[in-house]
């Protein structure tokens, strides 16, 4: 399998200590939640994201797609360590709207001073003809740059990073343009533990404008439709051959059959075997666990997992999606962000492929029943060391104001303050700011794009701009970034585990894409770690299988680890099915 | 995505009926006439089975003999809101409220129908009208429910408070504030509440649900089993306690039974979704009777035959002379061991249009299992008659000597 490692420094095979550069130290010893000022800054003007707009085509017929993009995300494209920004354009309907064509996909490069240049054109993404609607990104060849999957109303387009700041669509050769149906969300992840990243897409519902249905919420005007009304595509998988191109394995590797309408799909590793699950949320359809087994097969076990309903066994309008571990159990918990008058889903693991209902005694529950949430992530937003959650919020009917009272169009987002035990509070109306700013949000991404340490926030609108929202917290806690640079395993740590120690605390992310709703977040992990200066180690479980144990490092700073150049710890057994 | 309307307007039938029902007259206006009395009390009866061309019907001629009398406006207003035609019961509950504007009930009624639209506000007003006039726990229960659906859970825990000072017997307050309490995770406050409405109503299918499911989320899946398991029984249609009986075996370790229920459930929900959908489209469009009768169709699949019944029995009201409508009632009827009422349905409808092939077959059917069998030959002679080449006909007949077909078409 070809593999280019990242830059010259990384060909140094070192463990790295690189120290970010401190554009906003933290100025207290030590830092508590008591002591913190959550803030946040719309920068997007100040950065020179301004001129983007998504256009959705829309002409008056109100067809289905328009409503539902688009997504965004942080990349670096060009492997300088600083965040790049892509966002996703939608599309128009030619013979309908104004514009026979408008920018599928928008690529601005980080200046590394807070600004940002369009390289759309230069980067060979000026001329994609398509309906954008959702975007990821690893590196899927292993050449050390970061690749996009761009998925569309239509076929999907795989784009390839040429390493020199240019992009070549390579869709056909890797075989991943899937049908001509509407994706949403997709992951790339290590399902074999073989290294190369395997892909999976979310497809939602069959609609083509000849299809499309007449849906109203008053029986005098057409609104967007729901999805109840069309027939749900079932997602794809594809598994990497290592050679840059992919077998379409939907079926053989058990995700299919489905019921598809999917909108949501996350990474994470819930009974701790070693091999990386997918949990996929889907829109008035079950929400789906699928058990990794170990065999280069899954196993759908969301309703017998009791992930895939409310508490009252309804299915819910599942969009934006994410796991982690948010409390002291150490076990995984499952976020998915749902439609209004439906709360965002709150799911613990409790052992035995079992989950527990945590949405209301979490108190996300009922902070989150009048908003219509899509993306959704967790992170640490002060870094006090537990994971904060953050929903974008709006709604999908611009009429909805007119016909129930408490619900909005535009909403503010929800910035959930976890107090370390799980327990949530919605800080973002105390935040204030960018934060009580009504929107009508879609993807969201998070990102540390000016490398202060503190995680920044891009949400995209439909049928408006992109907003980039830098975290300005006076008072966070001290952190430590991580990378992983895999040398058997994929060489961005995809799918590894990372578990950062610190005196009898322990905290665990991992390397993953996906998460959150059409949208990419970066690969490097922040760590909070509160009043702590130092971090006594840092274990990685690699995605192949490897366990070594880094460290320790001072805190504020960005290290880089080499798969085989730690300590090894006891290799994890892998479970065999 | 799911659209807003269906799933977030409460309905509040049960306190309409109740209050048209229970409601104490204070005569500022003349009294019915003996005659209008006896037709509205059959009015109330044709209501009460949910007959409601015929309420309607009646309360037309009594009004014929009063006109515009608030009793007999109130009462139409009722029989529409059932209908869901919420328009025409609004013009009527004007009407009175604008005669007599302390007309019990008639506020609360009107904000009924605004919480239907997705008026919350409106409808908080309105139930604090009815207050002004009528202070009591069904109108306090309203405004709870209202702010729940606005968001603001202290305004409405006050509200439903405030509802069961005045009645601590009313189980459906219990229940909207156990509900309150587990939306925000106070799960033992929850179950204290669940409790005491079903010590209240212990029949209720509600509050055995309900309580049953808060015992599975209190970790407690012994005691909520027997609750849910009754509830299954009863009431095979129920998606929810299906799911949640699943949960307990799944708790208690019968992970085999546990699967059978849950997959119950998957299919019940499957089903269960196409009739909110239906709902939906009937709540978008409440003059079609298309709509309705899709509803009742939905539901007859689902095993909610009185349910079902409604639905068409609103569809029969929309479109009188469509007998298929008449025929699906009697079908109904049946199903619910209701063996007379679906002969009568069918009996008028054969006279309603005598060459109702499918209506005379399934009369002859109906003849048959009450052992008329000459009713049931002249029917299928008749049908016989307009249809030669139907073979359903011809094999009854000459099976009238055998056994007796025991399901209609």
């Amino acid at each position: 399998m070809p593999k280019r490692l990242w830059g010259s420094l990384l060909l140094l095979l070192f463990v790295g200590c690189e120290r970010a550069e401190q554009v906003q130290k933290p100025v207290e010893e030590t830092a508590s939640v008591e002591t913190v000022q959550i803030a946040f800054t719309d920068v997007t003007e100040a950065a020179g994201l301004s001129a983007f707009r998504h256009e959705t085509g829309a002409f008056g017929q109100k067809w289905f797609p328009e409503s539902m993009g688009p997504g965004c995300g942080f990349v670096d494209y060009d492997g300088d360590g600083w965040l790049d920004i892509v966002l996703v354009g939608g599309g128009v309907w030619p013979g309908h709207s104004d514009k026979d064509w408008v920018r599928p996909l928008w690529l601005f490069r980080n200046n590394g001073d807070g600004t940002f240049t369009d390289v759309t054109d230069e980067a060979g993404l000026g001329q994609l003809n398509a309906y954008g609607i959702g975007i990821t990104a690893a590196d899927y060849d292993n050449d050390g740059d970061e690749d996009l999957y761009f998925t569309t109303l239509w076929k999907n387009v795989l784009l390839r990073n040429n390493g020199d700041g240019t992009f070549t669509d390579v869709t056909d050769e890797a075989g991943v343009a899937g049908d001509s149906v509407w994706s949403s969300s997709a992951i790339f992840f290590d399902a074999d533990g073989d290294g190369d990243l395997d892909l999976f897409v979310g497809n939602y519902v069959y609609w083509t404008p000849e299809t499309d249905l007449w849906c109203s919420l008053d029986e005098k005007t057409k609104g967007y439709c729901t999805p109840e009304a069309y027939t749900g595509v079932p997602p794809y998988f594809f598994r990497n051959n290592g050679d840059g191109t992919f077998t379409d394995e939907s079926e053989k590797a058990g995700f299919v059959p489905a019921p598809g309408k999917t909108l949501g799909v996350a990474e994470t590793d819930y009974n701790r075997d070693g091999w990386p699950d997918l949990v996929v949320a889907n829109d008035t359809q079950p929400d789906q666990l699928y058990r990794n087994n170990g065999d280069g097969t899954f196993t759908d076990i969301g309703m017998l997992s009791g992930m895939a309903y409310d508490e009252n066994g309804k299915a819910r309008a599942g969009m934006g999606i994410d796991a982690g571990v948010v409390d002291t159990t150490g076990q995984i918990s499952l976020f998915v962000g749902n439609f209004s008058k439906e709360m965002i889903g709150v799911y613990r693991y409790i052992g035995n492929d079992l989950f527990i209902d945590r949405a209301a005694v979490s108190k996300i529950g009922r902070q989150s029943l009048q908003t219509l949430t899509f993306g959704l992530f967790l992170f640490d937003v002060d870094l006090d060391g537990d994971l904060d959650l953050f929903a974008a919020n709006g709604h999908v009917q611009d009429e909805i104001e007119r016909v129930q009272d408490g619900i909005t169009y535009a909403q503010p987002p929800h910035l959930f303050l976890n107090d370390g035990n799980g327990f949530f509070v919605d800080v973002a109306p105390k935040v204030g700011g960018v934060l009580t700013q009504p929107i009508v949000a879609r993807g969201a991404a998070y990102g540390d794009f000016n490398r202060d340490g503190l995680v920044d926030i891009l949400v995209i609108e439909n049928s408006g701009p992109a907003h980039l929202w830098r975290n300005d917290t006076k008072g966070a806690g001290h952190y430590l970034r991580v990378q992983l640079v895999g040398t058997k395993s994929h060489p961005q740590g995809i799918s590894s585990r990372v578990v950062v120690r610190v005196g009898n605390r322990w905290m665990e992310q991992r390397v993953r894409t996906g998460g959150s709703y059409l949208a990419v977040s970066e690969k490097t992990l922040t760590f909070g770690l509160g009043a702590a200066r130092q971090v006594d180690a840092v274990d990685v479980e690699w995605a192949t299988g490897l366990r070594e144990r880094f460290g320790p490092f001072e805190a504020d700073q960005e290290v880089r680890l080499v798969e085989g150049t730690g300590r090894p710890l006891e290799t994890l057994a892998r479970a065999s099915f | 995505m799911r659209g807003p309307i269906g799933q977030a307007v409460p309905v509040c039938v049960l306190l309409l009926v109740t209050l048209g029902a229970c409601r104490e007259r204070q005569l500022a206006y003349s009294p019915l006439l003996p005659e209008v009395q006896a037709l509205m009390a059959r009015a109330e009866q044709a209501f009460a089975q949910q007959q409601f061309s015929r309420a309607i019907a009646l309360a037309d001629s009594a009004e014929a003999l009063q006109p515009e009398h608030p009793d007999i406006l109130f009462f139409k207003g009722r029989v529409y809101t059932h209908m869901r035609l919420l328009d025409e019961a609004d013009s009527l509950y004007r009407l009175v409220a604008r005669r007599v504007p302390d007309y019990p009930g008639v506020w609360h009624n009107l904000a009924n129908n605004a919480a239907r639209r997705g008026q919350f506000r409106e409808a908080i007003a309105l139930f604090q009208r009815e207050l002004e006039y009528h202070p009591g726990a069904f109108s306090w229960r309203g405004i709870g429910r209202a702010y729940a659906e606005l968001g603001r859970p202290d305004s409405a825990q006050f509200a439903l408070e405030t509802a069961l000072r005045y009645d601590s017997t009313y189980a459906e307050a219990w229940l909207d504030l156990a509900d309150l309490y587990e939306k925000e995770g106070r799960y033992e406050e929850a179950l204290q509440a669940a409790r005491r409405a079903w010590e209240l109503a212990p029949r209720s299918l509600v509050a055995r649900y309900r309580l049953g499911n808060l015992l599975l989320l209190t970790g407690q899946p012994a005691q909520a089993r027997p609750l849910l398991e009754s509830v299954v029984q009863e009431a095979p249609w129920h998606q929810a306690a299906h799911y949640s009986l699943g949960r307990v075996l799944q708790q208690l370790g019968e992970t085999e039974a546990a699967r059978r229920m849950l997959e119950r459930a998957e299919a019940l929900r499957t089903l269960q979704a196409k009739v909110e959908q239906a709902e939906l489209l009937v709540a978008n469009t409440p003059r079609d009777p298309y709509a309705y009768a899709t509803l009742g169709s939905l539901l007859r699949r689902l095993g909610q035959y009185r349910e079902a019944l409604y639905a068409y029995q609103v569809a029969h009201f929309l479109a009188p002379d469509n007998l298929e409508f008449q025929n699906n009632m009697a079908v109904l009827h049946l199903l619910l061991g209701e063996e007379d009422q679906a002969i009568a349905l069918l009996e008028a409808a054969v006279r309603r249009d005598t060459t109702f092939v499918d209506g005379w077959i399934n009369l002859g059917i109906l003849y048959a299992r009450q052992g008329r069998r000459e009713a049931a030959r002249r029917a299928w002679e008749q049908a016989l008659r307009l249809a030669p080449d139907r073979p359903e006909p011809r094999r009854y007949l000459e099976g009238l000597t055998t056994a007796a077909p025991d399901t209609l078409r």
